[in-house]
């Protein structure tokens, strides 16, 4: 399984066909969903007219885009034309199907990216284990029988399967990097505001991020660059201009100060969560004890401002139809649209001071890290897991890391580390950036890559 | 504390009028509880008067430019 950019380059120099790299896809996909069930919908005619379209491009003697011929996938809470956008329910099932491509995918589909599908999820985005009672769970390609992580679970487990080089997923409350961690892949939550959300279905608009999953930084960089753009009609996107960064992953670090997060970061992870951020902070010569804001009281006001949006977003077919809700989530959906105004309109109080330390934090560091989940991935089914000492919840406790840095809107790149050896089972580290700079979490992501400590293997099954 | 947030459950969904049966008061009045400990920290962090709730999130200013820092590494 080549990553992305080298199938991209294949196909620009005439080695391969786009449709044969389509076909090597599908092959993948077909042997090895059905042990861990990360699509819910196969998009084949449409790949297939795709990649005929870039191959008739080259024989035409044209340039062809920076994506050309490489095969990609979307959590089913995107927009596909012709397909119902269920957002991992059952009660969309009803609806009609989208008109229209969700922006991203037209952005993917003008870079000559190949869409051969819609993935697994939590419902709604409530959660962290993509155990999706309607469509079954998405399993781990690393163990079969532990979780994906979520919600974006099946964008984690098709990229760690090789069933296709990149996947596109959001992350309001850790829902990249937690799937990411659990997975052994790369992963990137842009700054809040950078990508469009147009065209996917909404979890909490005050939070929802979208961004790419990949086995390589060049891959993830490459189709993070080609979803840029401003979008003067999502009123959550603030980027003004695209702002590439391929072409600055290798710079050196020379000059970076790089943090490693003490404090609530510490407390909250486990003993192989901080071997991954040991190893993480060795490789790059990182500074320990760096304490971020007000994490916790962040992690809170997270918490509250996901359960009011979620819940008041959903509260007309709660009454009707919350029978056919994920049962794994309703009863928080509906805890949060019972919610008192005086939580929510505290923590969106509590949001404006927070930003400011933040950007303070900023003003002395470059990157910081801090593991991207508490524990490695845990067997589908666990009500908990030992933290610490403690047994504490699966599933809200796997986000306890990723959702004050996702409140704070900053840009993170989850790496893949190996705290037990490459035949173990990975875990995370968020590499952690000032708003807008992207370009630096990836650089740092890089030389991580390089130094071979953080890597992205296609799973063994 | 129980039986007061369930009060409180079945007081609310009623005004909304989202129908509950006991089981689900029960299991939703365990995640109010649950989250209401939690709040009780943000309840206790001083904020002045003046501070207003976030705009349409936006984490920063988005940079003006050329983006020089990053051309010129």
């Amino acid at each position: 399984m080549i990553t992305g950019l080298n199938i991209v380059r294949a196909v620009h120099s005439g080695e391969m066909l786009a449709e044969e790299a389509l076909e090597h896809c599908i092959a993948r996909i077909e042997v090895t969903d059905p042990r861990v069930n990360a699509f819910t919908d196969g998009t084949f005619e449409r790949a297939t007219r795709e990649a005929r379209a870039i191959d008739a491009k080259r024989a035409r003697g044209e340039v062809l885009p920076s994506l050309a011929g490489m095969p990609y996938a979307v959590k089913n809470l995107f927009d596909i034309e012709g397909v119902t956008t269920r957002a991992g329910s059952k009660v969309r099932n009803g609806q009609p199907a989208a008109t229209a491509d969700a922006v991203l995918v037209q952005r993917m589909q003008a870079a000559g990216a190949v869409l051969v599908g819609a993935l697994n999820m939590d419902e709604f985005a409530y959660g962290f284990t993509t155990e999706n009672s309607h469509y079954g769970p998405c399993h781990n390609p690393r163990r079969l029988e532990r979780t994906a992580g979520g919600s974006s679970g099946g964008c984690g487990a098709a990229v760690a399967a090789g069933q296709v080089p990149v996947t596109v997923g959001s992350d309001t409350n850790g829902s990249i990097r937690v799937p990411s961690s659990l997975c052994g892949v790369w992963g990137l939550k842009p700054t809040f505001g950078r990508l469009t959300r147009r065209g996917s279905f909404p979890f909490v608009a005050s939070i929802d991020h979208l961004g790419p999953f990949a086995r390589s930084v060049e891959d993830l960089a490459a189709s993070y660059d080609a979803m840029q753009g401003p979008d003067a009609l999502d009123p959550g996107c603030h980027a003004e201009r695209v702002q590439p960064t391929l072409a600055q992953i290798g710079n050196s670090l020379q000059g970076l100060r790089i943090g490693v997060l003490g404090g609530y970061f510490e407390d909250n992870a486990g003993p192989m969560a901080r071997k991954a951020l040991d190893l993480a902070a060795t490789a790059l010569g990182a500074t320990a004890g760096v304490i971020w804001p007000d994490a916790a009281l962040a992690r809170v006001a997270a918490f509250v401002t996901t359960a009011s949006e979620g819940g008041s977003l959903h509260l007309p077919l709660l009454r009707e139809r919350a029978a056919e809700f994920e049962p794994l989530s309703v009863d928080r959906f509906i805890a949060g649209a019972l919610q008192p105004v005086d939580w929510y309109l505290r923590a969106q109080r509590f949001r404006r001071v927070y930003r400011d330390k933040v950007l303070a934090l900023f003003q002395q560091w470059d990157v910081l890290l801090a593991p991207a989940t508490p524990v490695q991935a845990t067997p589908i089914g666990s009500e908990t897991f030992d933290l610490n000492g403690s047994a504490v919840p699966t599933r809200p406790s796997m986000g306890l890391l990723t959702q004050p840095i996702s409140f704070s809107g900053c840009p993170v790149v989850a790496a893949p580390l190996w705290p037990e050896g490459r035949q173990g089972l990975p875990l995370g580290v968020q590499v952690i950036a000032a708003p807008w700079r992207e370009d630096l979490a990836l650089r740092v992501a890089r030389a991580l890559e390089s130094s071979g400590v953080a890597s992205s293997p296609v799973a063994g099954i | 504390m129980n039986s007061e947030i369930q009060d409180y459950v079945r007081a609310t969904a009623r005004f909304l009028a989202l129908p509950l049966d006991e089981a689900q008061v029960e299991r939703v009045a365990v995640h109010l509880a649950r989250t209401r400990s939690m709040v009780a920290a943000l309840q206790a962090e001083p904020l002045h008067a003046e501070i207003e709730p976030a705009e349409v999130f936006c984490p920063a200013p988005f940079p003006p430019g050329d983006d020089p820092d990053v051309a010129a590494e």
